[in-house]
């Protein structure tokens, strides 16, 4: 039975970095069209800032705000310098995933060509576990699951309850109709970027304090995972990248724990086969496949 | 600008609030749109009727920033406008409809008007996380004048319904909405009363006649030629992207020209 919850806890971890990951890959295709295979690679900008912060001396909270900040600036600089051009012309999707790839292998060489193809870790002090409930969380996966939780708060937040949030939604819906509406719609959108990438960097800083040490491939390796909970959930939404973040995580993580972790990652596809089979639109059924912005 | 309407503005007192010179577009050497000019007043409607491809539609999209034009003017309020960003062109007060209503499914009624309303202007992530008293005020007095609307167009029990689920007449009406929180000099509606059950239709003209005793000039693009008689001062008639005829309803009637490319058409079905 302990086997059994502590899995389910450390699900419940997996699953917060997964939905912080997929909301923002989410986002970003919701608005833009373009599906970002560069995306793990914010998520590894977010780790190595984090560790730049610490080797100069900060704290880990200083050292997720400058991941978080390198983040949002990668994020932001992917789609204002290359994507921009392609979504304006109208590209097809195989042309930006190219594009996309593309971003990714330049990011991870370049990593590599700064820091060294070796592991590194973030120090992470204090890592008793205890019980909470059920569950039996260490004091670095309390804080992931309270953080990723206020930063999914604030997420919802402003969608629901901001005129950006609101813009979002509604470029996302039909960019044409928020044109018409007077909404600035390349504003928002580079926008949009820069706050996934600031998002997905968090949680490339909390996926590097989850785990013993990283490289850089830190980010790339997680995408697998952050595909199948954003096309699960129905891709654009965040409620449903939450939802598929939620299912894969802690059935990848009870998986992992009667069979081999090895099998985490076959796991997470046959879920999402599975669930494409019965609903190929994803749980929430959205329609649209990305807007033109 | 054209001969006839010339002849039309000189007999007019009051600066032409909006002026669309020698519009031109051609699409790979085809002209969908071949010198049109136009000019509204405030408080002013103009119907531009025209048979099927006859180029109304394309005009509108050039005029709201949709499409570039090739060549020509389009001036609001004294302001050049010509080829701006469609965005661009509805804030500074120049908005259009679409022929099929458009709305947000997943937004709510009242999420529309808000979009659509002076706050709008302002989003920006900054503004989202920093919320600043003057942008609190903007977004209250937007709340309060989208709550009026919805309740003036009769939707206001369906404020809180996503826009997805309304019918018809009703997303018509929300597009109305949608326009009135722009607080907009001119209005381009493209074909408003397609597919509209005759009450409602009764309802959008009433909309209209507030909007345009508010001095919001209009541009009715329409195939329905009884609402076009009843809601419009002048007509002005399109035929293969060229403005053909121009004038009150009943003076372009008599145009031979107009009864072939389109009123002799209509009477045929």
């Amino acid at each position: 039975m302990s086997t059994l919850t502590d899995a389910i806890g450390y699900g419940l971890v997996s699953a917060i970095l997964i939905a912080l990951s997929a909301s923002a890959f989410s986002l970003q295709y919701s608005v833009s069209g373009v599906p970002n295979f560069a995306h793990g690679d914010l998520l590894t900008i977010g780790a190595y800032g984090a560790l730049v912060a610490q080797r100069m001396g900060l704290n880990l909270a200083a050292g997720a705000a400058i991941g978080g900040i390198s983040g949002g600036i990668f994020g932001w600089l992917m789609y204002r310098v290359v994507l921009r051009t392609f979504v304006r012309r109208g590209a097809r999707l195989v042309f930006t995933v190219a594009v996309t790839a593309g971003i990714a292998l330049i990011l991870e060489n370049s990593i590599g060509l700064i820091f060294g193809n070796s592991n590194v870790n973030l120090v992470v002090a204090n890592q008793v576990a205890r019980h909470i409930g059920p569950f039996l969380w260490t004091n670095t996966q309390l804080v992931i699951l309270i953080g990723g939780a206020v930063l999914l708060g604030a997420l919802y937040f402003i969608l629901l309850r901001t005129d950006f949030g609101r813009a979002i939604r509604a470029i996302s819906d039909n960019p044409d109709l928020a044109r018409a509406s007077g909404v600035r719609v390349e504003r928002t959108v580079q926008m949009t970027w820069l706050m996934c990438g600031a998002l997905a960097a968090l949680a490339g800083v909390a996926l590097a304090m989850s785990e013993p040490n990283f490289g850089i491939y830190l980010g790339s390796d997680f995408l697998l995972v952050t595909f199948a909970a954003a096309i699960i959930g129905g891709i654009g939404k965040v409620n449903g990248a939450v939802i598929g973040a939620l299912i894969i995580g802690v059935v990848t993580e009870v998986s992992g724990s009667y069979l081999s972790a090895g099998f985490k990652q076959v796991c997470a596809i046959t879920i999402l086969v599975i669930v494409l089979l019965v609903r190929p639109n994803g749980l929430l059924n959205i329609q649209r496949a990305g807007a033109e912005a | 600008m054209s001969e006839t309407m010339k002849a039309k503005t000189n007999g007019d007192v009051g600066a032409p609030v909006f002026v669309v010179d020698g519009l031109r577009r051609h699409f790979g050497g085809v002209p969908a749109v071949d010198g049109v000019s136009l000019s509204l007043r405030s408080g002013e409607v103009l119907g531009l009727i025209g048979p099927n491809g006859s180029g109304k539609s394309t005009a509108i999209s050039i005029i709201s920033g949709f499409i570039k034009a090739d060549e020509g003017s389009v001036v609001l309020d004294g302001r050049d406008i010509t080829n701006r960003r469609s965005d661009q062109v509805a804030r500074s007060g120049l908005v259009r409809t679409f022929q099929i209503p458009r709305v947000w499914g997943e937004l709510t009624a009242l999420e529309h008007l808000l979009i659509s309303g002076v706050a709008v202007a302002e989003e920006s992530l900054r503004t989202a996380l920093i919320r600043r008293r003057h942008l609190r005020e903007l977004e209250r007095a937007t709340a309060r004048r989208a709550a009026e609307v919805l309740d003036y167009l009769n939707l206001g029990s369906l404020a809180d319904t996503r826009a997805g689920s309304l019918s018809g007449g009703q997303k018509r009406l929300l597009e109305f909405g949608r326009l009135m929180m722009l607080k907009p000099k001119v209005i381009l509606l493209d074909e408003p009363f397609a597919g509209v059950n005759p009450t409602m239709v009764q309802q959008l003209q009433k909309v209209i006649d507030q909007l345009r005793s508010e001095g919001v000039a209009i541009l009715l693009v329409e195939h329905n030629l009884q609402a076009l008689t009843e809601s419009v001062d002048r007509v002005a008639v399109l035929a293969l992207g060229r403005l053909i005829a121009e004038g009150d309803i009943e003076t372009v009637r008599q145009i031979p020209e107009v009864v072939t490319a389109y009123l002799g058409e209509r009477k045929r079905k």
